[in-house]
């Protein structure tokens, strides 16, 4: 294998998405535009349009802010208030950064990452951490909270109920935004914003649909650089982004563009993604001409995994509350391990004509991290497949070293047989 | 009262014994209650022998091919031990998911453990004190009744459950005698010897347990402690995991006295009565809700562990509060750090330990427990 | 032992055994809380042995023999296994104590040792407010520092006088021996100035403490004690980190041991006013 840098040839619409991002947040400041409500988790941020409350995800802010190698200053904060090492290093981004805020230290923050305190804390538990998370931060800023909680589903019979349980909560949601907000919440507006997304949705599974062409005209990191509008913003512009986003990757799929110039080998992706070593790790892939192509993480919101959703497509229109509980509730984290085995890792190694897989065991994320040595050993079992378990971490830097993770990613590669 | 005592030692020192003990005497079958609030009431109505299934202090080999080494000491140790077959003779395990720690283990379990007969997975609502939590928990309640009827092959009357409940409720005022004896008598039993206490009681039938605390309560009733110059502390956490008694040796070894606890095998296993003039099922069901300590792994904003934590301290006269954390237990360290925030203006001392099931040195549990005391005193 | 024999009260001993987990300190004071000897010898295998033998290196510098020790208290992860003591109390309380004596005005100790280093608040009587410790491994310590030096084949002395000729800053991020070991090889191996890697590991031990530090909250002045507080290098680079400057007293490692004879001296007169 070369030594030389290859070069890694990204969707180039995805370069807007900065701009949509920068002006997602730069919203944040306009006090014209309601309450500003710090969401942790995946949220139902449909509703907040229709409340006409700011929002933006924590998580999200935390990843960010990691993209840019800024965590280590947060987590000080955060470890230097009591809260342990062990935490998910997302939270321990958000909750320092929140405690930095608290106490005036504004001025210590980079500006492209400042916000204005919070009026409200939502979080939805798809991971209990978020509950733990979201009451810290309704602590610290001394604001109110609502939380809603998702069942686990260890009986897929029980769909429905788990569905209607989450959408009862939603409802009460919705008398909370009009508690806070003053105003009655515009079920009109919900309706668009939640047919929005089908129709991103449809470009969006268009263009993930391409990515089973090979060499594949779109990388999973594009994928994961795009999800941001989708899971984020969702409003008229990112649906618009995501038309360019498909029509990119059509063109490039007819042309035979691929992101590398030679694709050796298609990988899989599975679990959260180290997000301070996007660049490190698809520069060490590519040196061996490796992409990663497919993973489940992130791209799940209205998007790959409607097939899985109890909803045909992943909505019913007549019922948006029911759109958005099906939705929460058809996630990985409260799905069993067989459920898991067959939608996250089959679907993928047999679609996306896939090589070997990576999957992430975070240190600091027990969700992602529980039963990801039991998924190695079936994948290796059942698909013969090369894996590699990957134990490092979302954003915490403590945990990736650039040498001993490169040699486990050659190791992995020199196991494919081809 | 020492022969009383020797007799919970044993009982606790050797858990999968005792249940298998109980199993072969009454014949009854046994279901293993894995995490936190698993309703027992239930099993016990249809003539079953629910026992709490406990971390084991042995080495963790074979959980090791499954579970990292970053998870909880309790689901690691829960993993090894069916992994070697030490539960199977237990007929079904109810694993409650009270955190994703527990829930993917169960998955683990249910995959490699080929000799458990039969593990179910449940789910109480997180988010408490909600009318839709409500009605979950009596939908999940009312599918526990199921599933022990098919176990016991007999059904469930509402009599059947309300003498569980009452049996429960029983045993849960003794229990809290004890704990009254001790605060009122600072000493009087060591904190090893109530945990061996308590954990007795997760392993056998309540009668059995209530008709030897009976005469133990006496026993103290009538004894008097010499004055000392001890320093009273509470201690509070350690949730599912039981293998941190030698925190507790070390702290009154040092010159400390717990005088109340809100440890998992401590009040939290007891504290909660239910409500024995409403229908059985409604009250089991209200009293999860309604759960009294403070729960990390529960949404509960009203119910908040400080304000909990410093009426035990103040009732029971305690300088100086100790929490215990499970390492990895991550629910319990947020709201640890909510707790200490919320202590603050109280001004009384407060110290974390970390447990770990691998052991943290003695020596250095030691220093610091010392020092604590040590700095109490001045 | 003539403990409270009133007739001599002018006369014997009050000693403070501070057995740590690499060096056995030992300090004795006379009446007049003068230091009149103390000494500084490694934690052997068995500690019995390692005590007896400070001992014997007291008494042997012109003392009476040690029937004149009044009180005597040990200290350190050690101190269960001291014949001699009269009372055992842990390193943190007679750190603290120690460092009152010297410096009174004291807020805030740093106490870096062999295993552990622990950061301590205290009031100005020196006594503890609250303290935070690491855990339990070697990231912060002294053994931090000598399987790194061992690494870089230098000793501890060299090591801190070469970090001070750093010119260019380089990063050793991992905090944990063992990784913090691999990363300095690899910095080795691509060429990198010694001085860089040895001031990155300073500042990597600094990060560590000022973590703890922060824990329980930084007031001023701050003192620094036990074996490491000799490290100019490591001062230095907390000092920098925190923004500050150090007192440090002439002999920091003796401190505990200090803190411990006066602890001694206290303990035998609040006994000898309670019997009189
Ligand atoms: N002159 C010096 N310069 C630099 N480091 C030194 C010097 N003298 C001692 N040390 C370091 O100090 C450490 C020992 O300190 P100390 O005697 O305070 O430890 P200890 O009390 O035995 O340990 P602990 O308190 O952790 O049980 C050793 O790791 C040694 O490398
Ligand atoms: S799922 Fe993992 S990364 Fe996300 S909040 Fe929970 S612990 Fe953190
Ligand atoms: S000890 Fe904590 S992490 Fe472990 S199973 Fe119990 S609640 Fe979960
Ligand atoms: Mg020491």
């Amino acid at each position: 294998m070369s030594n030389e840098k290859k070069i890694v040839n990204r969707v180039k619409c995805t370069a807007n998405i900065s701009g949509l991002m920068d002006n997602f947040y730069k919203d944040m400041f306009d006090d014209n535009k309601g309450p500003l409500c710090w969401c942790v988790g995946a949220c139902p941020y449909e509703m907040f349009s229709a409340a006409n409350v700011r929002r933006f995800q924590t998580e999200n802010h935390a990843a960010r802010i990691s993209t840019r190698q800024e965590q280590a200053m947060f987590i000080e904060v955060a470890e230097a208030e009591g809260l342990s090492e062990n935490v998910c290093s997302y939270a321990k981004i958000n909750i320092g950064f929140a405690l930095m805020m608290a106490r005036g230290e504004e001025d210590k923050i980079p500006e492209r990452y400042r916000l204005p305190k919070p009026d409200m804390i939502f979080a939805l538990n798809t991971c209990p951490t978020m509950i733990q998370w979201c009451d810290m931060l309704s602590d610290i800023f001394k604001v109110p909270k609502f939380v809603v909680d998702a069942a686990y589903i260890y009986d897929e019979n029980n769909w429905d109920r788990n569905v209607e349980y989450v959408k009862s909560q939603l409802y009460d949601f919705v008398r909370f935004l009009e508690k806070h907000t003053g105003q009655p919440f515009d079920w009109a507006r919900l309706n668009e914003i939640v047919y929005l997304m089908k129709q991103i949705a449809v470009e969006w599974r268009a263009a993930r649909e391409l990515c089973k062409n090979v060499p594949t005209p779109a990388s999973f990191l594009d994928a994961l650089i795009a999800m941001g509008p989708k899971n984020t913003v969702r409003d008229e512009a990112s649906l618009a982004f995501y038309k360019d986003f498909h029509n990119e990757v059509a063109q490039r799929a007819k042309d035979g563009i691929g992101v590398l110039e030679q694709e050796k080998y298609r990988i899989m992706w599975r679990g959260n993604f180290p997000w301070h070593k996007l660049g490190t790790l698809s520069r060490m892939l590519a040196k061996y001409d490796a992409v990663l192509i497919s993973g489940v993480y992130g791209l799940g919101t209205y998007g790959d995994h409607a097939i899985d959703n109890i909803l045909p497509d992943g909505f019913d229109l007549s019922d948006p509350l029911r759109t958005i509980a099906a939705e929460h509730c058809c996630r990985s984290y409260t799905r069993r391990f067989d459920w898991k085995m067959d939608h996250e890792f089959r679907r993928h190694i047999e679609e996306f004509s896939i090589d070997a897989v990576i999957i992430h065991s975070p240190r600091t994320c027990r969700p992602w991290a529980l039963t990801t040595y039991d998924m190695a050993r079936e994948v290796e079992e059942k698909y013969k497949l090369p894996v590699l378990v990957l134990e490092v971490d979302h954003t915490d830097p403590n945990y990736f070293h650039d040498a001993q993770v490169e040699t486990r990613i050659k190791a992995l590669l020199e196991t494919i047989k081809k | 009262m020492e022969q009383l005592l020797n007799k919970f030692q044993q009982i606790a020192a050797e858990p999968l014994k005792t249940a298998q003990y109980w199993k072969e005497k009454t014949g009854k079958k046994v279901v293993g209650c894995m995490g936190l609030y698993v309703t027992e009431e239930i099993f016990h109505a249809a003539g079953l022998l629910p026992v709490v299934i406990l971390e084991k202090d042995s080495p963790i080999l074979r959980a090791q091919a499954h579970v990292q080494s970053y998870m909880c000491g309790y689901i690691r140790s829960v993993t090894d031990q069916a992994l070697a077959g030490d539960l199977d003779f237990i007929d079904c395990i109810i694993s409650h998911d009270c955190c994703h720690t527990i829930r993917m283990t169960t998955e683990i379990i249910k995959r490699n453990a080929t000799g458990i007969k039969d593990i179910q997975p449940i789910f109480l609502p997180v988010t408490i004190k909600k009318a839709e939590s409500w009605t979950y928990t009596l939908q999940e309640l009312s599918f526990l009744i199921e599933k022990a009827e098919k176990l016991a092959a007999r059904s469930i009357t509402e009599d059947d459950l309300m003498q569980s409940i009452q049996t429960y409720n029983k045993h849960r005022r003794l229990l809290k005698r004890l704990y009254q004896l001790r605060r009122d008598k600072p000493g009087i039993i060591s904190a090893r010897q109530v945990s061996n206490i308590v954990k007795a009681s997760m392993l056998m039938p309540k009668e059995e347990h209530n008709a030897m605390l009976e005469p133990l309560l006496e026993a103290m009733e009538n004894k008097t402690v010499e004055a000392n110059n001890k320093i009273p502390v509470i201690v509070s956490g350690s949730l599912c995991e039981t293998c941190d008694e030698y925190v507790l040796d070390i702290l009154e070894e040092v010159g400390g006295v717990v005088v109340d606890d809100d440890l998992y095998v401590g009040s939290r296993y007891f504290a909660t009565e239910v409500d024995e003039s409403l229908s059985p099922l409604t009250a089991l069901a209200l009293a999860y809700v309604n759960m009294v300590p403070p729960c990390p792994t529960r949404h509960d904003p009203d119910n908040k562990l400080s304000d909990y934590l410093i009426n035990m301290a103040e009732r029971a006269r305690a300088k100086g509060i100790i929490s215990v954390i499970v390492k990895f237990c991550e629910a319990h360290y947020y709201s640890y750090l909510t707790f200490r925030r919320g202590i603050k203006e109280f001004n009384i001392p407060e110290y974390l330990i970390e447990t770990e099931h691998e052991g943290v040195s003695p020596a250095q549990v030691k220093t610091r427990l010392q020092s604590f005391i040590e700095s109490i005193r001045g | 032992m003539n403990k409270n024999n009133a007739q001599d009260r002018k006369d014997g001993y009050f000693a403070g055994i501070d057995v740590g987990s690499t060096t056995t300190k030992m300090a004795l004071l006379d009446f007049e809380k003068k230091i009149r000897v103390s000494s500084i010898i490694p934690t052997g295998p068995i500690i019995k042995k390692t005590v007896d033998k400070i001992i014997n290196i007291c008494f042997e510098k012109n003392l009476n023999g040690i029937d004149d020790i009044k009180y005597c208290v040990a200290t350190g992860y050690g101190r269960e296994i001291v014949d001699l003591a009269d009372e055992q109390i842990t390193e943190i309380t007679c750190h603290a104590k120690g460092v009152n004596v010297i410096f009174p005005q004291a807020k805030t100790i740093i106490d870096i040792g062999g295993q552990d280093s622990k950061v301590i608040s205290v009031d100005d009587n020196g006594s503890v407010l609250s303290f935070v410790m690491n855990d339990k491994c070697a990231a912060g310590t002294g053994r931090f520092l000598e399987v790194i030096a061992r690494s870089l084949e230098l000793s501890i002395d060299e090591m801190a006088t070469l970090s001070r000729q750093s010119k260019k800053r380089v990063e050793v991020s991992s905090m944990c021996t063992v990784f913090a070991e691999s990363e300095v090889i690899s910095l080795v191996s691509q060429g990198v100035e010694v001085s860089d890697i040895a001031a990155a590991i300073n500042r990597s031990i600094a990060r560590r403490l000022v973590g703890l530090v922060q824990r329980i909250g930084l007031r001023l002045p701050l003192v620094m004690t036990g074996g490491v507080a000799q490290n100019k290098g490591v001062v230095k680079a907390i000092e920098d980190a925190l923004n500050i400057d150090i007192l440090i007293s002439t002999e920091p490692q003796i401190t505990g041991a200090l803190g411990a004879a006066h602890i001694a001296l206290k303990r035998f007169q609040e006994r000898r006013d309670s019997i009189e």
